[in-house]
Parts: C-alpha cells; sequence; structure tokens
C-alpha cells in the first residue's frame, strides 16, 4: 500500500530556513522533502532560478502523493482538509488570546502559559524587572526565534511572490497539475484518461493548498497586527518589530497547546 | 415482427447461458411442450432419460460429492407452506394500490429520511470480521445515519440474520410486520452484507418484496468495503458529477437464437424508447441524457469494445451500461467456477458448439485495473450475473430433484470487481436468465419492466427504488397469476397454452431473480435538474434580493494600558541582538515590499479571473516543461474568464466525441466555483492584511 | 522599497478596490453570460506561452453560441444556441444555463467578499489620512 505525502519544495533555498520546523507550523505538508513522485524530478536549485527567456519563473512546488486506493486517498486528503480547517479556527482562538491580554493582570513570572511567557518577553523588552531567568540561555533562546522569525518571513515573501504549482498522483501515477497565481486564475492540466474519482481528488489537493496559502496569510496578519497592538499596550516605541518574534512564539505556543488539548480529548480512556 | 417473435416458441427454446468448457448451451435447448410438461412437474420417460443423460456428461466434467439428492416430502412441505406465504404478500403487492410498498404518509420513498435505511449482518459472521467490515463502511453508515436519524439501523448481534431463519421468522423475532414496509419497525433501504452462504439469495427474494435490498460481499476484503463506502459518500457529496450518458452492449452470437433475441426484442428497443425523453405512458426523464447507439452485434459487442466501456478507457465508459448476452457458466466444482461463473460472453465467441476461449468472454479479470468507475452503475441481463445459487431450481420443479450445481451459493466476481473500482451498484440475475421473459406468447415485446428500471435510474432515484417499480412489481403480478393458472392446469389442462405456460413461468423466475448488488439506497451521481429553457427572448426572471454588505468588526487600536516607559528603540540592544534585531527588519521590509508588489499586480489582475482546463497524453512532461526545460504542449478543453462584476464569458469546444467533453466540462465547472471562491477569499484577506500592515507601519514610523 | 513605498502601494491597492467596488455596484446592475465555441475537439493546443483570445485565427473559430443577459430590473434577454435543424441545441444550451446559474450564485458571494475588502481598505485609507 502506498503511503500519503504532502511535500511543498521550493522553501529550502532560502536563508535561514534551517531555523524553521520541517513542518508548515500546520502539520499539513512536510517541507523540502526529497520528492518521490511520478512528476518530473525538480531540484530544488531549478525551483529558485529563472528559467531561460520566455518561461515563467516556477513557483512554489505543492505535491500530493496519494495512494491507489481511492476511499484511501479521500479520506487522507478530508482528514488534511478538516485540519487545515481546525487550524485556522485555533489562528482566530490565538488571535482572541492575543487582543484579551490584559498587560500587569493576572500576570506570573511561575505561571508556564503561552500568555504569561509573551508578557515576561514584553516586560523584558520594556526593561521591566521582570527577566528570563539565566540571561544567557534567554538571549541564545531570542537570538533563534529571531532568526526563525527571520525565515519564517523570508518564507511569506516567497508565497506571496510566487503562484501556487499543485501537482497530485495517485498510486504513483500523475493524475493533474493546477497552477494558481496570485489573483486566483487557475489553470489546470490533467492527464488523459483519469476518471472522476481522480478528478475529486485532485481538486481537494488544490483546495488543500489554498486553504493553507490562506492559513499562512492569516498567520502573519495575526503575528504582524497582535505585535503592533501589544507595542501600543506596552507603550513600546518601535515594538511591532521588537515584539514580531514574540508574537510569533506565542501563536506557535498557542496553537501547540490546543492541538495538545485535541489530542488529549481524543485519547482514549 | 409478431409473427416472426411467435416463431421463437414454436421452434425449440433455447435459453440465456453458455457452459465454458462445452462451448454449449448450459441448459439444453427444449420444446415449449417439453418445458411446459417440466413446469408442471408433470415429466414423460425419456424427459427423465435426457436429464439422467445431461447429468452423466456433466459428471464427466466435474466431481462433486451428493450432487443430485432427491426432494424430500419434507422438504415439499416446506416449500409449499413458503409458496403460500410469499403469495399472500405477493397478491398483497399486485393488488395494492399505492406506488410503493411503504405504508401510506411515510413520504417520498427516494428520501431515506423518510424511510431509514437499514444493514444487516449474518450471525454466523465473525465478530471480528464483522467489526472490520464495520469500521471499513463506516463512512457509508455516518452519512446513512445523518440522513435517516432514528430510521437508521444495524442488524447484529441479537438482532442478526440467524442462518436458515426465513423471512417471516426474522420479522417475527423483531416484532417487524408484515405486509407494506413501516419503516418504524424496519427501514425501507435494506443492505445485506455478506455472502449469499450467510444470509441466501432465498431470503433476499423475500425480503425484496416490500423493501429495497442490495447486496454487499467483497468476503474478506476489508479494503474492498473501505474503497466503496468511499465511492457511494464521494458521489453523494458532489465531489463526482457524471455526465449523463447510457450505454448498451449486446452481441448477437452467429447462429444463436437466445442473444439474436435479447438484441433485437429487448435491447434495440430499450434504446428506442430511451432516445425520447417523455414518451407517453412512460415516466419522463429529468434530465437530457446521451443515450448512445448500442454496440451490437458484429464489430462491436466485441470484449475490447466492453472493456473500453467498463473503464478502459474514461471516454467511454458511461454513468449507466446496459448489457445483454449470455453469462458464462461452469461445471461445479471447476477451478474457474467462483472466478468466472457469470462473466458475459462477447461477439468474440463464433457460436453454440464453438470452444470457448478465454478472450471471448469478460471476467472480473478483465477489468483494467486502473479503471475508475466511480460513480456508475451497471445492468447486466445474463445467466449468473449477479450470481449462483448452490441449487438448481429448474430440477428441483421439473424433476423433483436438488440439484447442486456449485460448491457454494456465491456472488458474481465480475459485478464485485466494478464496485471495487468505483462502481456504486449492479443489477444482475441470480440463476439462470429465461430469456423469453420478455416476450409475450402473443409475440410482443414486454420491455416494460426494464424500461422503468432504467428510466428511475437514469432519473436519479436510488437503486433500491429502480427495481422494486419494475422488477419487483412484475414478480409480485406473475407469480401471482401462475401460482393460480398452475393450480387450474391441474383441473383443466387445455387452460392455457404451452407457450403461455412457458412465458409466465420464466418470466415469473426471470423477474424474481434481479438482485442488486451495493447499497439500495444509491443513485447515479448526475448533475442536479437544471430549470427548463426558457424559451422567450423577453421574459422576466427573478435575480437575487438586494445584496447586503456585510460590515467586518472594525480593528481598533487598544489604548495603551500602562504608564509608557520610553525606551530605546532597541531594547534588544541589551541581549547583544542588534544584527538579528535588523536583519529581522530587513527581512519584515522585503516581504512587505514584495507584498506591495504583488499588491500592485493583484490589483491589475483581479479585473478578470481566468479559469483554464487541459489535457495532455504525458503531465510530466507538462511539468518539466513549466521548469522550463521544454515548451509546455497541451490541449485548452475549456476557458472560462469571470469579469470582476461577475459576467462570464465561457470557451467550450463542441462535443465531439464519447462524452469526454462532459467530463472536463463538469470539473471545468466545478474548478470556476472553487476559483471564485478563492478570489473571493483572496480579496477579503488581502484587503484585512494591507490594512494592518499599513496600521502598523504608520505607527513604526 | 522605503515604508513609503509600501504605504504607497497599499494606499493603491485600498483605492484600487475602492474603486473597482464602485464599478462592481454599477456593472452589476446587468449580468451577462457568453459561452463561445469551437467546432473541433479541444479550443486549442496551447505549445509554449499564453493562448491570446484575441488572435485572429483562433478568434475566428470561436462562436458565440449562447447569452443571457439579466437587467437590473428583472428582465431577462436570451440568445439560444440552435442545430442545423433549428432545434435547441441542448449540450450548449445546457453548459450555458450551468454558467448562469453559477454566476448569479457566485455574484452574490463577491458582493459578500467586495463589501469585507471595501470595509478594510476604506477603513485603512481613513487611518492613514488621519
Amino acid at each position: 500500500m502506498t503511503v500519503s505525502r504532502f511535500t511543498l519544495t521550493g522553501l529550502s533555498v532560502l536563508e535561514g530556513a534551517a531555523a524553521l520546523p520541517a513542518d508548515d507550523l500546520l502539520g499539513i505538508w512536510e517541507l523540502n522533502a526529497p520528492q518521490t513522485t511520478a512528476f518530473a524530478a525538480v531540484a530544488e536549485d531549478a525551483v529558485a532560478t529563472s528559467s531561460p527567456a520566455g518561461a515563467v519563473e516556477p513557483g512554489l512546488i505543492w505535491r500530493a502523493e496519494l495512494p491507489a486506493s481511492r476511499g484511501e486517498a479521500k479520506s487522507e486528503l478530508e482528514a488534511r482538509l478538516a485540519a487545515a480547517r481546525v487550524r485556522q479556527a485555533y489562528l482566530e482562538a490565538a488571535e482572541k488570546r492575543l487582543s484579551d491580554l490584559q498587560m500587569g493582570l493576572g500576570y506570573s513570572a511561575q505561571t508556564a502559559d503561552a500568555e504569561s511567557a509573551l508578557l515576561a518577553e514584553v516586560m523584558a523588552l520594556r526593561g521591566s524587572a521582570v527577566a528570563y531567568g539565566a540571561g544567557d540561555a534567554g538571549a541564545i533562546s531570542l537570538l533563534h526565534l529571531y532568526e526563525q522569525c527571520e525565515a519564517l518571513v523570508a518564507r511569506f515573501r516567497r508565497l506571496v511572490q510566487h503562484y501556487a504549482r499543485v501537482e497530485t498522483s495517485v498510486g504513483g501515477q500523475p493524475v493533474a497539475l493546477t497552477i494558481v497565481d496570485w489573483s486566483g486564475d487557475h489553470s489546470v492540466t490533467w492527464q488523459d484518461g483519469i476518471g472522476p474519482l481522480d478528478m475529486a481528488l485532485h481538486m481537494d489537493s488544490v483546495r488543500l493548498v489554498l486553504a493553507t496559502r490562506q492559513a499562512w496569510l492569516r498567520l502573519i496578519s495575526v503575528v504582524a497586527s497582535g505585535a503592533l497592538s501589544l507595542s501600543v499596550k506596552a507603550s513600546v516605541p518601535g515594538g511591532q518589530f521588537l515584539l514580531f518574534p514574540a508574537v510569533y512564539r506565542f501563536v506557535r505556543d498557542v496553537l501547540a497547546e490546543l492541538e495538545q488539548v485535541q489530542v488529549n480529548q481524543e485519547a482514549p480512556g | 415482427m409478431p409473427d416472426d417473435l411467435k416463431a421463437y416458441f414454436e421452434g425449440d427454446l433455447v435459453f440465456n447461458g453458455i457452459n465454458a468448457i462445452t462451448g454449449e448451451y448450459g441448459q439444453p435447448p427444449l420444446s415449449s411442450e417439453k418445458l411446459a410438461r417440466l413446469v408442471r412437474g408433470a415429466p414423460l420417460p425419456q424427459d427423465y432419460r435426457d436429464f439422467v443423460e445431461r447429468q452423466r456428461k456433466l459428471a464427466d466434467l466435474a466431481q462433486v460429492d451428493d450432487r443430485l439428492q432427491p426432494v424430500t416430502d419434507a422438504q415439499s412441505d416446506l416449500r409449499v407452506r413458503l409458496e403460500e406465504a410469499r403469495l399472500s404478500e405477493l397478491r398483497f403487492k399486485a393488488q395494492n394500490p399505492t406506488a410503493w410498498p411503504t405504508i401510506p404518509g411515510a413520504g417520498d420513498p427516494a428520501d431515506i429520511a423518510n424511510v431509514g435505511w437499514g444493514a444487516i449482518f449474518p450471525a454466523e459472521m465473525h465478530p471480528n470480521v464483522r467489526e472490520e467490515i464495520k469500521e471499513a463502511l463506516q463512512p457509508l453508515f455516518d452519512m446513512r445515519r445523518e440522513r435517516a436519524g432514528d430510521l437508521f439501523h444495524i442488524y447484529e448481534g441479537g438482532s442478526a440474520y440467524r442462518s436458515g431463519e426465513r423471512k417471516g421468522q426474522f420479522f417475527e423475532r423483531l416484532g417487524v410486520g408484515p405486509g407494506l414496509a413501516d419503516p418504524r419497525e424496519m427501514p425501507f433501504y435494506l443492505l445485506l452484507v455478506g455472502t449469499p452462504e450467510e444470509i441466501p439469495y432465498s431470503f433476499q427474494y423475500q425480503l425484496d418484496l416490500m423493501r429495497a435490498v442490495g447486496r454487499l460481499d467483497f468476503g474478506s476484503d476489508i479494503e474492498a468495503y473501505q474503497d466503496y463506502a468511499w465511492s457511494v459518500v464521494a458521489a453523494e457529496s458532489g465531489d463526482i458529477v457524471l455526465p449523463r450518458q447510457v450505454a448498451f452492449f449486446a452481441p448477437t452470437n452467429h447462429g444463436d437464437k437466445a442473444t439474436q433475441l435479447s438484441a433485437q426484442v429487448l435491447v434495440q428497443p430499450l434504446y428506442e424508447n430511451l432516445v425520447v425523453a417523455a414518451p407517453d405512458f412512460d415516466i419522463a426523464l429529468d434530465h437530457d441524457w446521451d443515450v448512445l447507439a448500442p454496440f451490437m452485434g458484429e464489430g462491436e459487442a466485441t470484449h475490447d469494445q466492453l472493456q473500453r466501456l467498463l473503464g478502459g478507457d474514461s471516454a467511454q465508459t458511461p454513468a449507466l451500461l446496459f448489457t445483454a448476452s449470455h453469462g458464462i457458466e461452469f461445471p461445479p466444482n471447476h477451478r474457474a467456477q467462483l472466478q468466472q461463473q457469470g462473466a458475459l460472453l462477447c461477439q468474440d465467441w463464433p457460436g453454440p458448439g464453438s470452444d470457448v476461449l478465454r478472450n471471448h468472454y469478460f471476467a472480473a479479470e478483465d477489468v483494467d485495473t486502473s479503471a475508475d468507475l466511480t460513480g456508475m452503475m451497471a445492468f447486466f441481463f445474463a445467466c449468473y450475473g449477479a450470481g449462483t445459487p448452490q441449487l438448481d431450481q429448474f430440477s428441483s420443479q421439473a424433476f423433483k430433484v436438488r440439484e447442486k450445481i456449485a460448491p457454494r451459493s456465491f456472488t458474481a466476481a465480475l459485478p464485485q470487481q466494478l464496485l471495487k473500482q468505483g462502481a456504486l451498484a449492479v443489477i444482475g440475475h441470480v440463476e439462470r436468465a429465461w430469456g423469453y421473459s420478455f416476450i409475450s406468447p402473443q409475440g410482443r415485446g414486454e420491455n416494460q419492466a426494464f424500461i422503468t428500471a432504467m428510466r428511475t435510474l437514469m432519473n436519479g432515484h436510488p437503486i433500491g427504488m429502480a427495481t422494486d417499480s419494475s422488477f419487483d412489481m412484475r414478480y409480485a403480478e406473475l407469480s401471482s397469476d401462475l401460482s393460480a393458472d398452475l393450480e387450474e392446469l391441474k383441473w383443466n389442462p387445455s387452460y392455457l397454452s404451452d407457450y403461455e405456460l412457458v412465458y409466465r413461468w420464466t418470466a415469473n423466475n426471470d423477474a424474481r431473480s434481479y438482485i442488486v448488488i451495493g447499497d439500495p439506497a444509491a443513485r447515479l451521481p448526475i448533475a442536479e435538474r437544471e430549470p427548463a429553457p426558457i424559451l422567450e427572448t423577453e421574459v422576466r426572471q427573478e435575480v437575487p434580493a438586494t445584496p447586503v454588505v456585510e460590515a467586518v468588526p472594525e480593528f481598533v487600536l487598544q489604548p495603551a494600558a500602562l504608564v509608557p516607559v520610553v525606551q530605546s528603540d532597541h531594547a534588544a540592544i541589551g541581549y547583544g541582538l542588534e544584527d538579528q534585531f535588523e536583519k529581522l527588519k530587513a527581512s519584515l521590509k522585503s516581504f512587505t515590499d514584495q507584498l506591495a508588489t504583488s499588491l500592485g499586480n493583484a490589483a491589475e489582475d483581479i479585473i478578470t479571473l481566468d479559469v483554464r482546463t487541459y489535457s495532455t497524453a504525458d503531465i510530466a512532461a507538462v511539468a518539466e516543461a513549466l521548469d522550463g526545460r521544454r515548451e509546455v504542449s497541451a490541449t485548452l478543453r475549456a476557458l472560462t474568464r469571470v469579469a470582476f462584476d461577475g459576467d462570464l464569458q465561457v470557451y467550450v469546444p463542441e462535443k465531439s466525441d464519447r462524452g469526454v467533453d462532459s467530463a472536463l466540462w463538469s470539473i471545468h465547472k466545478a474548478m470556476v466555483e472553487e476559483a471564485q471562491e478563492s478570489r473571493a477569499n483572496f480579496l477579503a484577506t488581502m484587503a484585512d492584511l494591507a490594512a494592518r500592515l499599513l496600521d502598523s507601519l504608520r505607527i513604526g514610523s | 522599497m522605503a515604508e513609503s513605498d509600501l504605504r504607497l502601494a497599499i494606499e493603491k491597492f485600498a483605492k484600487d478596490l475602492a474603486a473597482k467596488a464602485e464599478s462592481f455596484v454599477e456593472d452589476i446592475s446587468t449580468l451577462e453570460v457568453r459561452t463561445f465555441t469551437t467546432p473541433s475537439a479541444e479550443i486549442a493546443t496551447l505549445a509554449g506561452g499564453e493562448l491570446d483570445l484575441a488572435d485572429p485565427t483562433l478568434a475566428r473559430q470561436l462562436q458565440l453560441r449562447a447569452y443571457t443577459k439579466i437587467d437590473f430590473d428583472c428582465d431577462t434577454t436570451i440568445c439560444l444556441p440552435v442545430d442545423n435543424n433549428d432545434q435547441v441545441d441542448r449540450s450548449v444550451w445546457d453548459m450555458h444555463q450551468t454558467m448562469v446559474m453559477q454566476a448569479l450564485k457566485t455574484r452574490e458571494s463577491m458582493l459578500k467578499s467586495m463589501g469585507t475588502a471595501l470595509t478594510s481598505a476604506l477603513d485603512a485609507l481613513q487611518r492613514v489620512a488621519g
């Protein structure tokens, strides 16, 4: 039985990409994984460089490699689409929690939740008395976070720079390829002779990519506006840049926390 | 024509079903007189001699213990009692004026919300296997439960079907009354899950009288159950929309009266009827259908052609396929029997007496492994096309002998294979198809049951309804008449001509033995009924009510909650992170630059939205070409340009061959819908993002 | 690009959106759907580059087969496709009809998202101005 793989290529050439986790923060796409699909093998660097004159520069390639069992493929795609919707809802929740954040209220340095960690960071940046504990460790962690954010922003830049190319293969056989440009133009190319179920699977792959793209934009929007809002509340001049990494970490922590709650709820017994 | 038809009854009658080993008819040709004698259960000594001779021949072909067993008195008694019970129900059904065998007030039987849906497991099935099958079918059960609500029921454990149980006993045990189906007692749509050994065909026939029944039997292939469940869910969730195309396949083997008859008297008139959308006295079709001229006879009804129709060429695979042919039969215990009995004999076979070669008939393993049959349905008029019972019913009737024709009852492999590859259901025949069921002794074609079944399916109704309104009703009527006829004949031998008796008997048997393989509530996933075209050039038409522009909650800046503490812009300096801070800032700027560029482009691009659908023989080559290695070569099949204000321009090629364009059209339409939705989301997200970033920059500067 | 460039870009985007929203409200008074066909099995074979619908060779092949216009006052003008026997060409008509339904449906959702987009864009513009 073939195993499903959902990969996104074209990001590994980015500077600092190594600092980022290999998933897409939404748990849906595997980034920069070696390619195994029946589609033409594309070297990572080939994606980044410009093509010969006249040809369009290739964008990010999203690949859904699905198992030969259509039922399994369908359920896999639906599970991921559902996951994308759930993550969108988590993002909304993170945004709500950010806006609910009341500086100085209910704050305790000992509290380990995401809000406390964020406030600690804000206080530190404001020069407040609260510190990270061991200063050096905090600095290293912050350094890492800055690197991550930088890579993340570069990733988003790439996302808005390019169209998305979605490739679907079922049981190792290529089925279809769709290019979606920024404003939503769709060009879909079908392999001759494929049946309606495979067509539906590819449609779902495209939906999944668009949902992911939407979620990423939402993520940056939440982080950017969250950083801005906090910088105003905490009166940190220029804080929307300074606080960006801290807010990013907060959002990531909230996503992980909600994910954990979900896992615990689903666990038997 | 009527005289020609009458002639069919006057010579020797030949039956559908060819023995794969001998190349001869499975049931040797009989005169009407002889068949009438056998039907009456009054054979002549010569008839016995013929029967014994045939048995001797068969014995050389297969070694089966106890192949022939006399029918005991107890069995005779049981049969009589069963017959009586069945008859009372049949009479009730035949006389009942309602169109459907559901209680008055149950509502539209096409909707399981009104009449319920259930699955019946056999008590004999190992609990672990049952649990695995249930898990595999869960998506289907969930979908049915959601719609049927309280009228959804799984019969398992104490309420499972118990081995040997007759319908009356089963109902009595569960407190279900006889007569019209009351969905509150037991759902109208019932899916039997298991082999015909676990839940016998006789039970299925009985249950089918007042309910819509189907069967799933993939043995221990759990994955097949799972794939099937997903196919039905995909079809009903709207993911699959098939072009409205129906095809016919009818071999006319040389020198073979049976197939010439089925082609000329069944398939051709059926085709001619279905071409007309709304003929008098028939169910009108809700949609336009592409009714393809039958693949009939020489050069048309070939093995290769059938393979193409069954997914070998997606462009030729119709939503609904009707075939009329011989079904292949094997001596019991032959190694190929379970896998190939009921396979469809094609035009490639030279005719009676010729050897049957493997490539003359189409069996399960001939279905292209990559064929995607999702959503399709098929109707096989062929002996054993849906399955084979262990015991032959005819010998029992004629010679009071139970003849074992298979080591056990089994479901035909071909329909199972189609279902494994996405087909939603197959209507087929269990036992021998007698062929004469569609000709009356007066020489008229009697195709009404077939027409009703096909038209019901083509209108997107559940397949269980298609068989109920056609073959089940016909069975009810014929069977009721036949038993009265047989009774009368005992006293008055000239009451019926041999032709008439033979006709009624074969027609009755035929009508009884059609079963549905698959979920009886499955329906063809064809496009919803569309509004009829408006023929005037100037008409009034409702447009949507004046739209309400919905405002989004405004992003309000929170006032500073704390007393401002003026700090350096570079608070990070204290941590030695100056470089990283600058890098991040640069990175964010670079991002916003790119965003600005993309926004600029988007503002231009947004004027139109293009959706293009191409097809290609080599998609990997297209992928390579896009990477700049070669020129792209693909064929543009459809283009839709959506203007900003919603005006549409659609570019499509004229339909040129069998359905390619309609299949592509369906998916193109779905893509357009998707693109429009994605465009709307894009607009909202970008505007929101732009507004937030603008705020951010305003405050940051 | 400096911050002011981004601001200009966003302002331009917001203004463009606002302008488009305005023309959208004007244009929405009529909805037109046109269906063109080519006699062959394909519209064109693409061999590199984009398809230009204005290309005279292609334009000659394309035929306007069905047209629907729905005015704001509900008047509807329909041009039906007919075949050589003056019968309505159902296959083309079916396709056309589904697209008209689709256009009506998406116009509504477009209105909603235009509302959302416009609110955000105008909001941002106001804040910039303020």
